[in-house]
């Protein structure tokens, strides 16, 4: 029998106007000692209040009511401030998702580590650098000094977190919290950061506290598992038994939809018979961007003699990293730049602005912030309905399409949560029946049980209305139950265009690389978070 | 909308409503004109027959202020009207079009924004005749290009905007994108810029009238009442500066009110009365 590091016992939190508006009520559960514990719920059940409760840092308007922690035997809530912050300093370390909010922009990576051993420990400054480059290569960051020296906004995402899990782990703390790590990462770079907290986990014999929406991480990870709905645990099991028995319907609900998108490559009914004519064409198309340097100027090739074929009636992948080249090749497609060499040949029936529409992975940003949802969705018709009466008529059409009905219609876009401004975004766009829809990353702002609700409406459009689907995205697994044919993208170059079940077989390096990274990943998960949070507090202040 | 937060504007609309209406019925509130000599009392304090006392020529203040307050006001608004004009739709096409025109466009701004503004009035004087006419075209044609600036800078990077592009993928055309989605994203900055305007305004015609190249000297306005009054406030007539420079700080600064409040009103919408802090 292990012991416990920490307890927590009865754990309410509540909103600061009223006691009667839970938003976690009466948790409680143990950490053993060299155990990873994994928190798993979907956006908005409580989990990061939870982690955060623990630390301390609730957000104003968001109090702890009751609730006990014991921590090495000591209760952490009846310390005062000054003890419990050295006391959390030096024994927790804890890593958040947002990975440039955790630095202080003004300052480098090395000031961070100089800051930190200076409150919590006696190492003078020689000492203090070669223990923060050492962690730095620990973390297995190319150029420990660079980084050191350089600015957070120097770095990339996945090199902040390495920086962040290193300031996290530089005093040996006994419990790591990692609230959503590797949620804003591509996959790759997710799979090497669980893996240094692994082999943290087996180097000192530390105990993590793990929080998470994905039940892939979960699955690689996790000891123990709790499950969280609505401020509640409604199933704590070891990570087999959940896995294979699961008892709460919340939990197998879960699973189902885990399974559905991770067992993308079984589900492969969608194989073409044939190729219908060509829609879109791209021949031979390069685009550079020029970046300034100080005064030395540098070419970034973003797309670079690409060639590819949408055809009618198909729904066609576009796969890669972030930074691949799928944004510029996107804008090309929809004749929102040229290419400096090469052509762009659109076949449709319908005029290019009429026949092409466009999802935008940040739908808010895509939305004037002075108009209603009403006025959003209509606008294509003003153009080219014009002078006729059916705009009202079919504005009610699309939205009953993408499910939502009219009540949103005189909303605005910031009234809207994350899943609602996408069906926003996409009624919209199939307002004017274009030929293409161009997605760029239509899963990005969802939570599983939406993306799945989302894919099905997709596959709906595309089988009743004919529409061909250029889906954009770095989540392979989607593309693969979705789409006819993909292509993989890496370094502005198309790798290899195939149908799904070829793919998932491919012998290509990089295809693999994108293939065996089989966690999902939902950037956005944060935002929705913080935008359920804002609408709670809106709420109870009116 | 909070009324507390409302109040100050709408202290400074009630004082402007009253001022344009006392302004307007000027002829019916004195009984001498603005215009009208009186050798026999000179520099006499306020009492009863001179409400606000007399000038240095035995002009009734009183009648002065009023009939004064018409072409302050005429002045502030038409200048700000005609400088606004330019400047937003100057502003706009330079940032719109971009390139090349837009570099052409600013290039002309900055030369004429390195002429000092007082100078270039007294300048373009000498060709025209001296009326309020003039003086509202010279200072609206003086104070644009600020306004120019501002505009442009927002237009160009709100032409950048996803949502503007996603007009764009939707079928719009640049004049739509320009007028339904660019510009009104910069209300706010015009509300602000307009109503600085009309103290510009105000401010500059006092300023030109008391160097005295500003309204005729035959005509009252609030700046040619301030105009070479300096020696009499130190000889104890305080009454000749202080009517008509309440007057101007007071409109400038219940038009400076108002424009807060309207920013508001032009404010995003997730701005406008949101949760309270």
């Amino acid at each position: 029998m292990k012991e416990n590091l920490l307890t927590v016992k009865g754990l309410t939190i509540c909103t600061a106007s009223s006691a009667d508006i839970q938003l976690v009520q009466n948790l409680s559960f143990q950490v053993a000692s060299g155990d990873i514990v994994s928190i798993i719920g979907e956006s908005g059940s409580g989990k990061s209040l939870t982690a955060k409760a623990l630390l301390d840092l609730l957000p104003a308007g968001i109090q702890r009511l009751s609730g006990t922690t014991q921590f090495q035997g000591s209760d952490l809530f009846s310390m005062s401030r000054q003890a419990k912050r050295h006391f959390l300093g030096t024994q927790v370390g804890f890593v958040f998702q947002d990975t440039f909010g955790s630095f202080d922009p003004m300052r480098t990576i090395g000031q961070h580590f100089m800051e930190l051993f200076k409150a919590h420990s006696a190492l003078t400054r020689q000492e203090a650098k070669a223990k923060a480059l050492h962690l730095l290569r620990e973390m297995r960051l190319p150029y420990p000094e660079r980084v050191y020296s350089s600015y957070p906004d120097e770095l990339s995402g996945g090199m902040r977190q390495r920086v962040q899990l290193a300031l996290a782990l530089a005093l040996d703390p006994l419990l790591l919290i990692a609230d959503e790590p590797t949620t804003a990462l591509d996959p790759p770079v997710q799979a090497d950061i669980l893996q240094l907290m692994k082999s943290w986990r087996a180097r000192t014999g530390g105990s993590i506290l793990l929080i998470t929406h994905d039940l892939g991480v979960v699955a690689e990870m996790a000891d123990e598992v709790l499950v969280m709905k609505e401020g509640t645990i409604v199933e704590s099991a070891p990570v087999e038994k959940l896995f294979s028995a699961p008892v709460h319907p919340h939990t197998m609900s879960l699973l189902v939809h885990y399974h559905q998108l991770a067992a993308a490559g079984q589900r492969l009914e969608f194989e073409p018979t044939t190729l219908q004519e060509p829609l879109l064409c791209l021949l031979d198309a390069s685009k550079t961007y020029l970046s300034r340097r100080g005064f030395r100027k540098e070419e970034i090739q973003a797309v670079c003699q690409v060639t590819l074929t949408i055809h009618k009636n198909e729904i066609f992948g576009l796969i890669g990293e972030s930074g691949s080249g799928k944004s510029t090749l996107s804008r090309l497609l929809l004749h929102l730049e040229k290419p400096q060499r090469g052509t762009v040949r659109w076949s449709g029936n319908m005029p290019i602005r009429k026949g092409i529409q466009w999802v935008h992975q940040d739908p808010i940003a895509s939305f004037d912030p002075r108009w209603s949802v009403e006025k959003i969705i209509g606008e294509g018709a003003d153009y080219w309905f014009k002078g006729e009466s059916r705009k009202k008529e079919s504005i009610l059409a699309v939205l009953a399409q993408v499910g939502l009905d009219e009540t949103v219609l005189p909303l605005f876009p910031f009234e809207l949560s994350g899943g609602m401004r996408q069906r926003v975004a996409l009624a919209r766009a199939l307002l004017l029946e274009p030929e293409l829809l161009v997605l760029d990353e239509p899963f990005a702002s969802l939570d599983l049980s939406s993306q799945s609700k989302m894919l099905a409406l997709l596959r709906r459009i595309n089988e009743t209305r004919r529409t061909s689907i250029l889906f954009i995205s770095h989540d392979i697994r989607a593309a693969l139950t979705l789409c006819h044919r993909i292509a993989v993208m890496a370094q502005g170059k198309i790798i290899e265009t195939e149908t799904p079940r070829r793919l998932s077989q491919s012998s290509n390096s990089e295809t693999n690389r994108l293939l065996s990274s089989t966690l999902t990943s939902c950037p956005a998960e944060s935002k929705i978070e913080f935008e359920k949070k804002r609408e709670t507090e809106y709420a109870h202040s009116t | 909308m909070n009324f507390k937060k409302c109040s100050i504007a709408m202290w400074s609309a009630c004082y402007l409503l009253a001022l344009a209406t006392l302004t307007a019925a000027a002829p019916f509130l004195t009984s001498y004109g603005p215009l009208e000599l009186d050798l026999s009392a000179v520099l006499e304090p306020p009492s009863r027959n001179h409400l606000l006392g007399t000038d240095e020529l035995g002009r009734d203040i009183w009648s002065r202020l009023l009939y004064g307050g018409r072409i302050s006001l005429t002045v502030g608004f038409h200048a700000m009207v005609i400088s606004i004009g330019i400047g937003v739709s100057y502003g706009a096409l330079s940032g719109f079009a971009g390139g090349l025109i837009d570099r052409m466009l600013m290039r002309i701004v900055d030369t004429l924004l390195s002429i000092p503004t007082i100078i270039l009035i007294i300048g373009l004087q000498v060709f025209l005749p001296r009326n309020v006419l003039t003086i509202i075209l010279l200072i609206g044609a003086t104070s644009w290009m600020p306004v120019a600036r501002l505009i442009r800078t927002e237009v160009l990077s709100l032409k950048g905007e996803i949502f503007v592009q996603a007009s764009a993928v939707l079928g719009a055309s640049p004049r739509h994108l320009l007028l339904r989605h660019v510009l009104p994203q910069t209300l706010p900055t015009i509300a602000v810029m307009a109503i600085s305007g009309i103290s510009h305004s105000i401010l500059a015609e006092s300023t030109l009238s008391f160097l005295g190249i500003g309204i005729p000297p035959h005509e009252a306005s609030w700046g040619n009442m301030l105009s070479g009054v300096q020696t009499y406030i130190l000889s104890g007539g305080w009454w000749v500066a202080l009517f008509p420079g309440l007057g101007i700080t007071l409109t400038a600064l219940a038009v400076t009110f108002l424009g807060d409040h309207f920013q508001n009103r032009f404010a995003l919408p997730q701005l406008k009365g949101g949760p309270s802090t």
